[in-house]
């Protein structure tokens, strides 16, 4: 062994450590990130719920309601807009490359649909050109805060790409937060609103609380102003917001925790690095001392 | 007496027992007392305002923009975008906010897709925060 060896070594386990420092708090934003985005995950549900209440009272065994709004007739075509969720930044582990196959899925199971996208993300710009899906708009700077203005912008775009028949549909597809372990990348059609996918969310959703969702509820004789038609064309939008907010804040929690979890393991390796590394160096620093002792033994035995 | 509830996809941003509520219809101004009849009603950028009892003249106002309405069993909730107490409002960051859009707007044409919206987005909201806000000022003084 060289005589810098030692030197070699204990230089690497400084910048192991220095490199695992960094993982620690990049691991600790992450968490701290992620709680954010659970805390208002739950506090935008009373929303949700009490949409969804009027919506179901409005198209419940009412197929003429469902066929007179824009926003939950399906239609004929096949031009499709995906709104694509991802990151702005890496180091999340398998959470992009599970996105990107769900999308790849997605679009082998419609072959022969037209595609374009929205994405948010700049991660999410990389897959839509590694699939070649056009892009009708790309969100890359509002990671870090899901501001109402933010999503009204992508909102806005959604909606005149379907009011104006660009496209006949819209979907979302991001990635589902269902706890800190497991992300499951979801696709939800949002535009016609699919009702059968917005009792799967509020069931989901009741299954993480931890209670049954409740179906039945008495029928109401509403008085509607200014009539049913457009009383049901003002709720659908703004469950199709909440729906987008709710698709935006799991997708934070899922990436934060994905980053979490893949931070934790880059620290938990560097320690296990640092470990082996300074018993290299010690066996090293031994062999040192005992060639030292050696040398001098042997230069004793010589001079005596 | 009333429950009602008014969210937004944040938050809640008032829940309690009130005696009397005006809500901003795409019809008009209408009033909800205890026991009105089941409603149902969309609603468009303006205020919500509420009393909490029936000889109470100091009313309350919230700042809400497009949304709905749902009343039964004395349960009222309002589904709104936005909604604020009108004392929450900064009106001169609300000023400063719109001025800014506005600027630029200005340069519309070398603006992308997203830009403009999020423009336009935020200029709606401000301009309606500005104007109750500046109303319940004035009134004030």
């Amino acid at each position: 062994m060289s005589i810098n060896s030692g030197k070699i070594i204990k230089q690497r386990i400084k910048s192991v450590l220095v490199t695992s420092k960094m993982t620690k708090a990049m691991q600790m934003i992450a968490a701290v990130n992620m709680r954010k985005a659970v805390d208002r995950k739950v506090a935008a549900r009373p929303f949700t719920y009490a949409a969804w209440k009027i919506l179901a009272h409005l198209v419940r065994d009412d197929d003429e309601a469902v066929k007179k709004s824009v926003y939950l007739r399906e239609r004929e075509g096949n031009k499709t807009l995906i709104v694509l969720l991802a990151s702005n930044r890496g180091l999340c582990g398998g959470f992009h490359s599970n996105l990107e196959r769900r999308v790849r899925q997605y679009m082998n199971k419609y072959e022969g649909r037209e595609f374009s996208a929205i994405v948010i993300g700049r991660k999410g710009e990389k897959i839509a050109k590694k699939l070649s899906i056009p892009m009708v708009a790309s969100f890359t700077n509002l990671e870090s805060t899901i501001t109402r203005a933010n999503r009204t912008a992508i909102f806005q775009v959604m909606q005149e790409e379907f009011l104006n028949k660009k496209v006949d549909r819209v979907v979302i597809i991001y990635t589902d937060h269902m706890n800190t372990m497991t992300q499951v990348p979801r696709v939800r059609q949002v535009m016609p609103l699919n009702i059968t996918d917005l009792q799967d969310i509020l069931e989901i959703i009741a299954r993480k609380e931890g209670r049954e969702a409740d179906k039945n509820q008495s029928k109401i004789d509403y008085l509607m102003e200014p009539n049913k038609a457009q009383v049901v064309d003002e709720v659908v939008p703004l469950l199709i917001r909440a729906h987008l907010y709710h698709a935006l804040l799991e997708n934070k929690a899922a990436s934060e925790s994905a980053r979490m979890m893949a931070m934790q393991k880059a620290t938990d390796a560097a320690e296990e690095m640092v470990e082996t590394l300074t018993l290299a160096y010690n066996q090293v620093r031994q062999a040192k001392i005992t060639n030292e002792i050696a040398e001098i033994a042997a230069s004793k035995a010589a001079l005596e | 007496m009333i429950q009602l509830s008014v969210n937004t996809p944040e938050r809640n941003v008032f829940a309690g027992e009130v005696y009397e509520v005006l809500l901003p219809t795409t019809e008009g101004e209408v009033g909800i007392l205890p026991n009105h009849t089941p409603y149902l009603a969309a609603l468009k950028a303006g205020e919500v305002s509420i009393r909490r009892k029936k000889e109470d003249n100091n009313w309350q106002h919230l700042v809400i923009s497009l949304g709905i309405a749902e009343f039964s069993d004395n349960e009222l909730t309002v589904l709104s975008r936005s909604a604020e107490k009108v004392e929450e409002i900064d009106l001169d960051q609300a000023k400063q906010a719109r001025k800014e859009a506005e600027e630029l707007m200005k340069k519309k044409d070398r603006l992308n897709v997203e830009e403009v919206a999020s423009l336009t987005a935020r200029m709606e909201r401000e301009l309606t925060r500005i104007r109750v806000s500046e109303k319940y000022r004035r009134r004030k003084i």
